[in-house]
């Protein structure tokens, strides 16, 4: 209800705003850098990090008069994390690659002109779907076990990670696949000639819908956030 | 410059709306002592959540046992030794149908220090086919174990080494702490026994087969694995994957990691039958060893279906999951990792089964017969 309300306040204001019209479509690509927003305080010996991935995207942007345009950004983005044991366990980790299909819609207002470049910001919002998952990462194989005396003659223990990089199945009772959420960045554009313009953008992509369905009680929830750094270039369909 | 301002002021206040819309992402799960029943029963089920590995498999409903007992532990008084007895019940009656069969619920408070819930056991006890463990030991190195044999014990493992026919090597123990026994400087039995059979798998006497008796072992060190049954091998064997909790969801698993035994030092791959003998009794470490040597070539399990309790146990911090405590009221005793046996399947709550049954015979024991042996020894034969 909320996204339906925010939407028709977005399309009244492009509707009401003169039409200028300048369409652009373009190419970009970047690295994304996922974090799960979830509370593991509760686990002693683990933490959660970024991971960096990849975004890629084919924009397309209708400028509505000098200063706003209203940009999609359809394409693929990597929201990848990891879960990082730490002290003793130190170099043990968990990775959670995950691959989205992302229809941004976005406002991109022009801040300001210095020198050759300008300055723009970005707020909108996405819409997400979960297409593909892996897990890769080095974690204690407790098979592995070794007991050995050190110097002292005191037994200690140690124990060996295992690799694995493997392909996760998205599961239904668990993972929610579609998300929602708002985008808010800024960046520098760069006017080529009269028919290109490179830029580079970094955006947040902070998810308002928890990555997992609700199918416990009293269940924690988490929700993706992604950093996003990007550089492309736009063609002026004019 | 006014419509960056305004631009920017719609940006924050949009930001502060939307990043409202989030749940406090606040955790149910508290590590602080409980004052009463009510803190008690939610830290139980919320750990439960946590560190239990089963759930994707086991038929307890986790959710409904919430719903049903929260309002009985309530109604309790913490400080009511009659309550703090009735908690027992309540707690058997939650987890009575847990697969973990290492699963073991012990408590602090003075009244019911000496109550246990083990659901496995219950299960085998009210099965009807529950016998009482029969130590073999006593039996075996009278009437079969060759003279000469080496035997002793450390720290309550005890460990026989020999032959039988002077052409089969034997070897037992009581229970895992081998690796330990064999590193302390402390001269032990366990230690002489291990030594006689590493010099006899790696100089060779003129063996024909090996027998590794671990029937009524209820496991130990999960290190013995390697130690053990590293000497038989001379490069890495895969027995099977391990999988552990990555996060405090229910359902949050970490893949099937390759689970491997590591060859030791001198280790050599035995071209000769390797036998295990198990049984009912044979529990954790015991089934991990009785697996491998199954997972060996030349390797045959021999006597009954084990006890069921397949998951390594480490402490919590290992993987963050497992065996918890309720500080100042209980400890949970319970698997840190889910094992899958080469194969693919899961014997946790199930038990491995033998290649050549054998059941345990009361009366052939008593007669100082023991047919699971014999068995073992006819196949090397």
């Amino acid at each position: 209800m909320f996204l339906r309300k925010t939407l028709f306040v977005f399309l009244l204001i492009l509707t009401a705003t003169e039409l200028k019209a300048q369409s652009s479509l373009g190419f970009e690509t970047g690295l994304s850098a996922g974090h799960l927003n979830t509370n593991i305080a509760n686990r002693t010996s683990s933490e959660i990090t970024y991971r960096l991935g990849y975004s890629i995207a084919i924009p397309f942007q209708y400028q509505l008069n000098k200063w706003l345009s209203v940009e999609t950004d359809p394409g693929i983005q990597q929201k990848n994390y990891s879960i990082s044991r730490t002290d003793s366990l130190s170099g043990a980790y968990t990775s959670f690659i995950n691959t989205y299909f992302q229809l941004p819609i976005m406002a991109k207002a022009i801040l300001f002109h210095k020198k050759k470049l300008t300055f723009f910001a970005n707020a909108g919002f996405y819409y997400g779907y979960w297409i593909a998952a892996k897990q890769k990462g080095q974690e204690p194989n407790i098979f592995t076990a070794t007991q050995s005396n050190n110097s002292s003659g005191q037994t200690t223990s140690t124990i060996e990670y295992s690799s694995f990089d493997q392909k996760y199945t998205i599961n239904k009772q668990i993972d929610n696949r579609a998300e929602w959420g708002w985008i808010f960045g800024f960046g520098a554009q760069k006017q080529i000639d009269q028919k290109y313009t490179a830029y580079a953008a970094f955006r947040i992509y902070e998810s308002l819908t928890q990555q997992q369905r609700n199918y416990m009680m009293n269940q924690i929830p988490q929700y993706n956030e992604t950093l996003d750094l990007s550089v492309g270039v736009m063609v002026s369909l004019k | 410059m006014k419509r960056i301002v305004y631009f920017l002021s719609g940006l924050y206040l949009t930001g502060i709306l939307l990043t409202s819309c989030h749940k406090d992402i606040a955790s149910p799960i508290n590590n602080a002592a409980p004052t009463n029943f009510n803190e008690v029963f939610d830290d139980f089920w919320n750990q439960m959540n946590v560190n239990y590995v089963y759930w994707d498999i086991d038929s307890t409903n986790w959710d409904s046992m919430y719903t049903r007992y929260q309002p009985v532990f309530a109604s309790l008084d913490i400080h009511n030794n009659n309550d703090l007895r009735k908690s027992i019940k309540y707690f058997r009656q939650m987890t009575d149908g847990l697969i973990d069969s290492h699963y073991n619920l012990s408590f602090f408070p003075a009244a019911i220090v000496d109550s246990s819930v083990n659901p496995a056991l219950d299960r085998k006890v009210a099965s009807g086919t529950y016998r009482n463990p029969f130590k073999f030991t006593t039996l075996d190195t009278n009437n079969y174990i060759d003279n000469g044999f080496t035997a002793g014990s450390y720290a309550g493992t005890s460990a026989v080494c020999g032959t039988i026919n002077h052409n089969i090597l034997y070897f037992s123990c009581s229970e895992f702490g081998l690796e330990k026994a064999f590193l302390t400087t402390t001269p032990n039995g366990v230690k002489n026994a291990l030594q006689e059979f590493f010099d006899s798998v790696q100089n060779g006497i003129a063996i024909k087969g090996i027998i590794i008796d671990i029937r009524d072992n209820p496991g130990g060190d999960v290190s013995d694995l390697s130690f053990l049954i590293g000497h038989l091998i001379n490069a890495p064997l895969q027995i099977g994957y391990t999988r552990f909790k990555t996060g405090n969801g229910r359902l949050d698993y970490s893949p099937w990691i390759n689970a491997y035994v590591t060859p030791q030092s001198g280790g050599k791959a035995v071209n000769i039958p390797v036998i295990a003998l198990a049984d009912n009794f044979s529990a954790s470490m015991a089934e991990a060893t009785t697996m491998t040597i199954h997972a060996l070539p030349t390797g045959l399990f021999i006597g009954e279906r084990t006890w069921g309790a397949t998951g390594p146990l480490a402490t919590n911090s290992l993987y963050d999951d497992g065996q918890f405590t309720i500080p100042g009221f209980m400890f949970i005793y319970t698997s840190s990792v889910a094992f899958k046996y080469i194969d693919g399947n899961i014997y946790e709550g199930k038990g491995f089964s033998p290649d050549i049954n054998v059941p345990f015979n009361h009366t052939a024991v008593l007669s100082g017969d023991d047919p699971q042996l014999d068995s073992a020894i006819n196949h090397v034969h």
